[in-house]
Parts: C-alpha cells; structure tokens; sequence
C-alpha cells in the first residue's frame, strides 16, 4: 500500500518565486520544505493498538531522530524510542513499548512551476496570528518537496 | 518568525522593571528593511512543549540530515542536504505571548538545502584534516535487488556467507 501525502509543503506563490531564482545570493539555500502530519499512521497497522499513554502505536512522527541516503530520491528515516512526550510514568520517563521501526520515504524534489502558484501546505492551520509562517517564510522556494511513505518496517518491541 | 501585521503584546505601561520603570507593550517594531514584524525574545515557547523541543515556528532544535541527490539550480549542479525534525509525536504545540497561547500543529518537517563547493571553501580549513579544507566526496551508492525468496530467515547466514538453511527445501542459499 503506498500512502501518499498531498500536503506539499510549499506556499510558494511561484509567479515571485521563478523571478526571484536569479537573486538568490551565494551560500546554502533552503530550496524546499515539506512536512507531516502529526496525526497521521504509519503503515505498521499492526502495532496500531494504543501504548500506555494512550497514544496509537502506529502514529507518524519523531523521524528527526535518524534520516539516511539510500539512492534516487529514497530515505530512510527512524523514529526514536517512540511518544514519551506525554508523561504518564516519571520514574520510567514515560517509557512506552512503542516497537522502533524504520520508514522508507520517497523525498521527491521537483522544480517549482507557475502552477505551483497558490499552492499551500494543508498541515497550515489558521493561526491567531494572521499570516504566521513557519517556518520559514517559504514562498519562492524553487523546489517543491513531496514526501511519500513507502514502508514502515520491522521492528522488534523493546524487553 | 514574524508576521505582515502587527503584533499583540502585552499593555504598555502595565508592568514595570526592577527599577520601577515602567516597561512597553513589548510589541516588536515593523522590520525597516522588509516591513515585517518579527517575534521578540518576549514570545517563548512553553506549555505541552518544553524549550528546545520540537518547534514548526522555527528550525527544530533537534534534527538529523543526510545528504541527498544534487539538483540543478540557476544552471548549477548544487548538492543537497535534507534534514527532519523530531516533533516527538506530539500533535501540537503551544506557543505563548503575554496575552494568550496559540496551539499550533507540529508535524515532522522536512527541509533541503542546496549547497556547493563554495560553500564549503567559506567554511575556512579549521578543525579539519591537514587544514586542506571542506570538500564535498560523493559516496557511491551499491544497490542490490535481492531475489524474491530472500527471506529473514536466511539473512543472517548470509551476512556471515555461511549456507542457510532454506525452509523450502531448495538448496541451500541461493
């Protein structure tokens, strides 16, 4: 089963930003940016019964912990030791079986078009602050990231 | 972070320092250069999300990176240099001024970075081998299709090159 996430993180209004392309200065340049829902699964359904704190098992998230090149535009990407943000048990810092695994995600970079224009990251929720961005003020970015999950894989729950 | 209107901050006058002095709103003035008003260090983040955690208002504090493809930018072949946030699983985050708190989403984010040979030149020589420099040593990528009966079972026998047994009842290992 591939899951793919449509909220391609850009907000680029891509009329300014193919102009805007010829001032980029020289340096390190953010040239795309593409997030995740929070909320959403992973493909591990089996794991998707609720941990201790009541979070589900499967849920998407804390892959910042480890990201590696595998060829093309494939990643591999690790999640750590699972939600132990939502304390439950002090004494074991909220420890939860979550089982690791690892997710394999096609990191596709596209050039921006002009129809592109207009496009904005789903995952933007109206905010109290009007016009927030985060993080970055994206808009002109010259790629557009579309992340897709492909497998999550094999882990083993912790004794 | 910042945002094209002006901020809410808390009420001039209201507060004073230690020496009595009555201190203002706090609202950050319009930026001269691109008219934006930016958050000052009088916004911080707090609540469901200790400092320093995952925060989609700003580059993450904690994230890991890995090299990806090179792309072409402006006719230049550019490496790329991805790195992810750890939102920790949590859906939201809070983030508060001094009049109320504002819940946000915080999804795993995903950033590329495009950079070059000059980039790496204007790291300077320090901290680096014989002082020769940063350079940019793509690494080839070896990627094996196994067969379809490659199966777990058999993996680490293979990884020690030892025969395996193979619980079709083929022969052993390939």
């Amino acid at each position: 089963m591939i899951r793919k996430f449509v909220n391609r993180s850009l907000m680029a209004a891509a009329a300014a930003a193919i102009p805007a392309l010829s001032a980029y200065a020289a340096g390190p340049d953010l040239i795309a940016a593409a997030s995740l829902p929070a909320t959403y699964e992973d493909l591990s359904n089996q794991t998707a019964g609720p941990l201790e704190n009541g979070m589900p098992g499967n849920r998407l998230g804390g892959i910042g912990s480890s990201i590696a090149y595998a060829g093309g535009d494939t990643f591999l990407m690790l999640p750590d030791r699972g939600p132990n943000a939502l304390e439950y048990a002090s004494s074991i810092d909220s420890t939860v079986s979550y089982i690791d695994r690892f997710h394999t995600l096609n990191l596709r970079l596209l050039p921006a078009t002009p129809s592109d224009a207009g496009v904005q990251d789903s995952n933007t929720t109206p905010t109290a602050v009007p016009g927030l961005m985060a993080p970055f003020d994206v808009a002109g970015l010259p790629f557009i990231l579309t992340p897709t999950l492909r497998l999550s894989c094999c882990g083993a729950r912790r004794p | 972070l910042w945002s094209p209107t002006p901020l809410s901050y808390g009420k001039a006058g209201a507060f004073t320092d230690d020496n009595g002095k009555a201190i203002g709103s706090g609202a950050p003035s319009l930026n001269a250069v691109n008219h934006r008003s930016y958050f000052t260090g009088r916004t911080t983040i707090s609540s469901t999300v200790p400092p320093g955690r995952a925060c989609r208002a700003g580059l993450p504090t904690r994230a890991r990176k890995a090299f990806g493809q090179d792309v072409s930018l402006n006719g230049q072949t550019k490496h790329t240099l991805y790195l992810s946030s750890d939102n920790d699983f949590l859906a939201t985050f809070v983030l508060d001024d001094e009049l109320q708190s504002h819940v946000y989403d915080n999804p795993s984010k995903i950033f590329v970075f495009a950079f070059d040979q000059g980039d790496l030149n204007a790291l300077g020589t320090e901290s680096t081998a014989g002082n020769q420099g940063w350079k940019y040593v793509a690494q080839p990528l070896v990627t094996e299709q196994f067969p379809d009966f490659f199966s777990p079972e058999q993996f680490p026998s293979f990884l020690f090159g030892l025969p395996a047994f193979n619980p079709r009842g083929g022969f052993p290992f390939f």
